[in-house]
């Protein structure tokens, strides 16, 4: 071929292998390797290649830079505005509140939920969005993050986990958020108008206030009550069940009960197998009477008798890196503890004072070993 | 590789409720690419992550606007080029060409088990070739095959036509083609497995 025709159909490739190339573009790329049909070993050669790159990301550096970034952010904070929600983001204190005290906090969210309700009202005045039918609200991975609805309700979304709700939300009898992941919900209560919660497992109703959601795709999901109550309406079964005692948990379980064989202390009664649930109470740390179910919004990860695998999953999330397993073994141990500001290298050496293993990690990708 | 429907969400979630968590995150996809992109400007690290640490800031200062830009990744990498040629002309270095030759690392292919059709040797021999691309071709082809831009943004950030980043991805892919071809008469003549 001339060497028009080549420059020509190089220019072709690039753009096919690169996804730009148009229907007439590949047409008169194939045209010509009809016609030169010894290119195309060149050019499936070159096509691999081009997909192959490992990426050399960098991970202490870029994660330096962030800090570092941040910090400079930070400082200019301090001397320039408030942080809209730098009062709003301390998490709610977990111990077992009193009903005594639930009126109380019930005037002050109002107080609170009536500010902040304004100022995502006059934000959204300025901003020109394209109008979807949704909104979405998402936080992800190696995040946490606080958010306020339209009606005063508030968030907390765990790593990996959205929500999503109707942009004129509030505007119908029923309040309704569609929820994947994981979340902690403080309900602005109001009679004339439930809140409604579904997500792939179970559809929540509140009919009193503060209450955990773990509901992350292909997992076992949960609820439970800190405060207030709530109905839960599974998918499968006819009957809902109300969750009135705090501390009170359900757990809908993506298995079959009976096909895991561990000592877990929560589900021990596997004579319920024909329903695919359970309700129990929620296990209160006794150093520091915080739950499990909760201690995420502390910047907690609490782990008791997990399998190792299930705990990968969360500490995924929890520090946005991925975890494979070279064996089976190393997958079965079930391990107990609790992690709050160690890296992920950090928690991983705690682990194996734990049970024995080995790990590499490289820019945030890890490998468990014998 | 930067996921844009990712961007657009996360420039949402920035500009409707100040949402930290997202700027991290955009933070984290684009700062990598971006101090590549200025360390072939300017050739000195502490100044190329000043750079993007700027641009950076200035995303942060105009967040409530965030989501009224079309495309932030020709947004980002246009701020940097820009930045990135003011600093060189306080320097009063000398721009020799708007793409410095440097060891600007493109990333290396690992060779993976599964490519029956690509040998380590072929990989070398391409990585080799990329190395010796013309300054310029070499830093369009790390935009569009490493950072993931499309044709028509590398086009508006380097503020060059669409026909030129085809042709210039043309040069790369018969330099490439170039490369193993001695490779390419040895496996034909291996006796079929």
């Amino acid at each position: 071929m001339n060497l028009n025709e080549e420059k020509r159909m190089w220019e072709l490739a690039g753009k096919k292998i690169a996804g730009e190339a148009t229907e007439t573009e590949l047409k008169e790329l194939n045209a010509i390797l009809e016609k030169f049909p010894e290119a195309l070993y060149s050019l499936e050669t070159i096509s691999h290649y081009w997909v192959s790159s490992e990426k050399k990301t960098g991970y202490t550096e870029r994660e330096a830079a962030l800090e570092k970034h941040m910090h400079r952010i930070q400082k200019e904070q301090l001397a320039a505005e408030v942080w809209q929600q730098s009062e709003d983001n301390a998490p709610p204190v977990l111990n077992i509140r009193k009903r005594a005290l639930y009126a109380i906090a019930a005037s002050v969210l109002m107080v609170i939920s009536i500010s902040a309700f304004w100022n995502l009202q006059h934000k959204s005045n300025q901003s020109s969005v394209a109008t979807a039918s949704n909104k979405t609200l998402a936080a992800s991975k190696g995040a946490k993050n606080h958010f306020i609805l339209p009606d005063g309700s508030k968030v907390w979304l765990n790593a990996g986990s959205t929500i999503t709700y109707a942009v004129d939300f509030g505007k119908d009898f029923i309040r309704e958020v569609f929820l994947s992941g994981e979340a902690f919900f403080e309900i602005r209560h109001d009679d004339h108008h439930p809140f409604l919660i579904h997500t792939g497992q179970m559809d929540i109703r509140d009919l009193g206030t503060s209450f955990n959601v773990k509901a992350y795709p292909n997992e076992s999901a949960e609820a439970t009550l800190i405060e207030g109550s709530i109905e839960v309406q599974l998918k499968n079964e006819k009957q809902s069940t109300v969750l009135t005692r705090p501390n009170e948990k359900i757990v809908v379980y993506s298995k079959p009960l009976g096909s895991d064989n561990g000592d877990n202390q929560d589900k021990t009664d596997h004579n319920k197998g024909s329903r695919g649930f359970q309700v129990s109470t929620a296990l209160i740390n006794p150093t520091d009477s915080l739950l499990a179910e909760t201690a995420w919004m502390e910047d907690r990860l609490i782990f008791r008798s997990e399998t190792f695998a299930e705990l990968a999953i969360r500490m995924e999330r929890w520090y946005d890196v991925t975890i494979e397993f070279e064996n089976e073994e190393q997958k079965k141990y079930k391990l107990t503890g609790a992690f709050a500001n160690e890296t992920v290298e950090q928690a991983l050496l705690e682990l194996q004072l734990m049970k024995p293993f080995h790990f590499t990690l490289n820019n945030g990708k890890i490998i468990i070993k014998k | 590789m930067i996921d844009s429907k990712e961007v657009t969400v996360l420039q949402q979630l920035i500009a409707l409720s100040d949402d930290q968590s997202a700027y991290v995150r955009l933070y984290r996809i684009y700062i990598t690419p971006l101090l590549q992109f200025a360390g072939s400007f300017v050739r000195h690290k502490p100044a190329s992550e000043e750079i993007v640490s700027d641009v950076f800031l200035q995303v942060w200062h105009m967040r409530r606007k965030l989501n009224t830009i079309n495309n932030l990744t020709v947004y980002l990498y246009t701020c940097v080029r820009n930045h990135s040629l003011n600093y060189l002309a306080h320097q009063k270095r000398e721009i020799t060409t708007l793409f410095a030759e440097d060891s600007l690392t493109i990333a290396s292919s690992a060779p993976n088990p599964e490519q029956l059709y690509i040998t380590s040797e072929m990989i070398r021999e391409m990585d080799q070739a990329i190395q010796l691309l013309p300054p310029r071709c070499r830093m369009i082809f790390k935009l569009i095959r490493e950072d993931g831009l499309k044709y028509r943004e590398v086009a508006e950030v380097l503020g060059i036509s669409p026909k030129t980043v085809e042709a210039q991805i043309g040069i790369a892919m018969k330099k490439l083609s170039d490369a193993i071809q001695p490779c390419i008469t040895i496996e034909k003549r291996k006796p079929v497995r």
